[in-house]
């Protein structure tokens, strides 16, 4: 049996000092990782035209090419490339610069067995995308299209001195791209939090509103999405069903630990197809087609068409963007959560169940086109060990898409 | 002769004229001037009545200017300079002050209020407003509530009375004021540490972090050391029972080697030991250099070494500068020099922060770092610091602005604009020094800091708290 070929990552620090640190503290995977080192964003470009790397890390503050413009021309010319800053400080400012370039960030002086754990971590997600062309489709997304309404009522309420974190969370969490942006943020080592956070609420309130406005006011931090109801799908009709899911899950989680990580699931569980549907709608229009005609399940279409389905895709992107582990998994796996081989009910069982009760009809969001649903049954229940049952189930979810229905 | 007849009230001239001896003549009503004299009997009453009026208008502007003169906070008086007792003071004192003003009019009470420190220099004060110069003292007043208050007199001799050593004042609390200016100098201070804190934090974590590095490496470096040389205890023991050859126990150790990378460890440990060190130094030397700087609990002036002083503010804002210019230093052989020497680095370092944001703004998309060079020399009895940048210099249309309080052309939230008006400040009001600046457009800027050898620091009656930071 042949050891898999090392992974090629490429650190970036003007400070040999630092670079020199990094090597010896990392010898010790060697035999897992090809690492190279380069002291300046122009080595580093010309490294990175001599071979394919599969990460970079580099330091923020550099004479000459900064991180920013680094890390945004490898985004550019080397987009499954993964990107992470390591930065010894960085103003709300130069977050902002870098959030749409840089898929995670660290802090300097990094803890011990962080740095290697968050290399790991994003190496694994190769895993989930084997395909370098779909991890290049993920990783050259900065930002996803924001609903017209959301956004526009979003810089509407940043606009106001007396703006509140109710007020605000309330707009992003009715959003699937803000709230996905959001977590991101709320979840990296840039501010400094100890815990995940899954809740948008918690999550405006740790970054605070200061830094949303910063966000808000970085050009393509927030997208506003406006010509995406195309040939393919209907990005509001989308929304309106994550919104449906997001909610079913969280009422079906109530009773359990896991309210905020369903609701969040659930909002970004189709999270795919934001990416699909801003780069890839012929692709996307032919597996409707493909499914339509062979009576497929629309992720069975794609897996064969694209290599992958939109819940891989999506669950990459949140993965690369460094979201908690449990909720990539439960948008990776919400079209087959059999294959988790975990018998204890989470954030994916809940979106799994929410999602084969909500009823939505696919046509809407397809435009007029019915794919065939998959979903789970009575039996899934039992085998998750579910506290409610399915005729329960039903009548959560029921009033959830009729309250989410009202609002 | 007028006379007036008061029973007919009328005026009647009488004309007497001597006839002869002892004799003399009436001669008897020879017209009635009644109608002449009545227009003048009218002007004289008319006269009289202004003069009342007038005397009253007197009076009542008397009061009040009186009454305008003791409603400001400002307590006027005038002071016999011979007996140090008040022969003036405003009636509002009572209530500014709490004294009643009668206590003023004691020889030498308004002397007695002046804190003790503080007499030395009101007195000469008061000596050169006699010496017919007008002055302006601040020292410390006491009030009857038993507290001190800050107060300012503004003292000038009195000239219409020559033959007396009088002079007249006005006195005003300035306590308020002065916790002001306090406060603003102080959070300019803070405002220029608060951006400093950020870039130093980068500059101790950069050190920080590559000490990690190595004393990880090191850990688990040793771990392996030790690890191989248990082996090879084993196999000597092994080789010494004869359970093991020699030439097995050389392979085995060998492989065991191998396996834990020793060449890396044995090359790499001693380096990794070497640059945890430099990186402890880095570190030291920021902690020092911010200590230096801070300059605490210095309340009065003391000798300080200004070579040294420009090495550590350069030391501590070197984040602000490194990414954009070279600094290169060209420090003369100076003689100590007698200062607050914390306000001083503050000073130097608001001019060094200008000279990179010079350079930054020109160096801006280029990739060549601009250059700043820092002086110093003797020149005559003074010191010269000039520090020099390569920036696009300053515009004529604001040169005559840079200095003024607020000025800045940054944009909102980068400067408050308090950067070169307190190093003037320092430079200039603390230390009887000089600050000039010659520029040229497209080449730069050199800023050049006098100071006197043996200044004469202004005496401070209320330092600012030092030590912001340590």
């Amino acid at each position: 049996m042949s050891a898999p070929e090392p992974k090629q990552i490429l650190f970036v620090d003007d400070d040999p000092a630092i670079l020199s640190g990094l090597r010896v503290r990392l010898h010790r995977f060697d035999s897992r990782w090809a690492m190279y080192f380069a002291d300046s964003g122009a080595a580093a470009i010309d490294e990175l035209e001599r071979c394919d790397y599969d990460l970079i890390i580099a330091d923020v503050r550099m004479p000459g090419m900064d991180g920013v413009e680094l890390l945004r021309t490898v985004s550019e010319r080397w987009p499954d490339t993964i990107r992470i800053a390591l930065s010894g400080y960085a103003g709300e400012k130069q977050v902002a610069r870098l959030v749409p370039y840089a898929h995670q960030y660290l802090n300097k002086p990094c803890p011990s067995s962080q740095l290697e754990e968050l290399i790991a971590r994003c190496l694994r997600l190769h895993e989930l995308l084997p395909d370098p062309r779909l991890r290049a489709l993920a990783g050259s997304v900065r930002t996803l299209p924001v609903t017209i309404r959301a956004h526009t009522e979003l810089q509407a309420a940043l606009s106001q001195e007396s703006a509140g974190i109710a007020a605000v969370s309330g707009i992003i969490a009715s959003d699937t791209a803000l709230t996905a942006k959001t977590l991101q943020l709320a979840n990296s080592e840039f501010f400094r939090l100890t815990r995940r956070i899954t809740n948008v609420e918690q999550a405006v309130g740790h970054l605070g509103l200061g830094v949303m406005r910063a966000l808000a006011d970085s050009a393509g931090v927030f997208w506003r999405g406006a010509e995406h109801e195309s040939i393919t799908l209907r990005l509001d009709e989308l929304q309106q069903h994550a919104k449906t899911v997001a909610a079913a899950a969280r009422s079906l989680a109530r009773d359990t630990p896991h309210g905020d990580d369903a609701w969040a699931a659930g909002l970004l569980h189709d999270i795919g197809y934001w990416i699909l549907a801003r780069d890839r709608q012929p692709e996307l229009l032919r597996c409707l087609q493909l499914a339509v005609a062979e009576g497929l399940p629309l992720q069975e279409a794609e897996a064969r068409l694209l290599g992958a389905s939109h819940a891989q895709l999506g669950a990459y992107l949140l993965g690369l963007w460094g979201l908690p582990v449990g909720l990539v998994e439960a948008v990776a796996f919400h079209h087959a959560p059999e294959r988790v081989a975990q018998a204890q009910f989470s954030a994916l069982e809940a979106v799994a169940i929410a999602e084969s009760l909500c009823g939505t009809d696919d046509a809407e969001i397809f435009n007029g086109r019915s794919v065939p649903a998959s979903g789970v049954g009575t039996h899934y229940l039992k085998s998750v060990n579910a506290p409610f049952d399915w005729p329960e189930a039903a009548r959560r979810v029921e009033a959830s898409c009729r309250s989410v229905e009202a609002s | 002769m007028l006379r007036r007849d008061l029973e007919q009230d009328a005026w009647l001239l009488v004309e007497a004229a001597a006839l002869g001896l002892g004799c003399v003549r009436w001669t008897l009503l020879l017209r009635d001037y009644t109608r002449a004299v009545a227009p003048l009997e009218r002007q004289c009453s008319q006269g009289y009545q202004e003069v009342l009026e007038r005397t009253a208008q007197l009076e009542a502007s008397g009061e009040q200017y009186r009454a305008l003169l003791e409603s400001t906070s400002a307590v006027p008086w005038e002071l016999d300079d011979g007996t140090g007792a008040c022969t003036y003071i405003g009636a509002q004192v009572e209530r500014q002050w709490g004294w009643p003003a009668d206590r003023f009019r004691e020889d030498g009470f308004l002397f007695s209020c002046v804190h003790p420190d503080d007499r030395p220099a009101f007195a000469q004060a008061l000596e050169e407003a006699v010496a017919w110069q007008d002055v302006t003292i601040d020292c410390r007043f006491l009030f009857a509530s038993n507290r001190y208050s800050n107060v300012r007199s503004f003292v000038r001799h009195t000239p219409d009375v020559r033959e007396r050593r009088r002079v007249r004042g006005f006195s005003i609390d300035v306590t308020v004021q002065k916790k002001l200016e306090l406060e603003l100098h102080q959070a300019q201070r803070l405002e220029s540490v608060g951006r400093l804190a950020a870039g130093i934090a980068h500059e101790i974590n950069t050190p920080v972090q590559f000490i990690s590095d190595n004393c990880h490496f090191l850990k688990d470096g040793l771990g392996e050391v030790r690890a191989v040389l248990e082996r090879y205890r084993e196999a000597l023991r092994a080789v010494a029972a004869g359970s093991l050859s020699a030439g097995e126990a050389l392979e085995q150790s060998l492989a065991e080697e191998q396996a834990c990378d020793l060449g890396f460890l044995c090359e790499n440990m001693p380096t990794a030991v070497e640059r945890s060190l430099e990186g402890l130094e880095r570190v030291a030397k920021i902690v020092r250099s911010m200590k230096e700087f801070s300059h605490p609990n210095q309340d009065a002036p003391s000798s300080a070494d200004l070579n040294a002083a420009i090495l550590s503010t350069l030391t501590i804002a070197r984040n602000e500068y490194k990414y954009v210019a070279e600094v290169e230093t060209r420090l003369g052989d100076i003689p100590a020099v007698i200062c607050y020497a914390s306000e001083l680095n503050q000073a130097l370092l608001n001019i060094i922060v200008n000279a990179a944001h010079a350079v930054s703004e020109r160096a801006a998309g280029a990739d060549r770092k601009g250059l700043i060079t820092i002086t110093t020399a003797v020149d005559g009895g003074e010191v010269v610091i000039s520090v020099a940048d390569t920036g696009a210099g300053i515009p004529q249309e604001i040169q005559d602005k840079i200095f003024d309080p607020f000025f800045t052309t940054k944009e909102v939230g980068k400067g408050s604009g308090q950067g070169l008006a307190i190093a003037r400040s320092v430079i200039v009001e603390r230390h009887g020094g000089n600050l000039t600046f010659e520029t040229e457009q497209g080449r730069g800027t050199v800023f050049v800091i006098r100071l006197p050898a043996t200044p004469s620091v202004e005496t401070d009656t209320d330092a600012p708290e030092q030590g912001l930071l340590m």
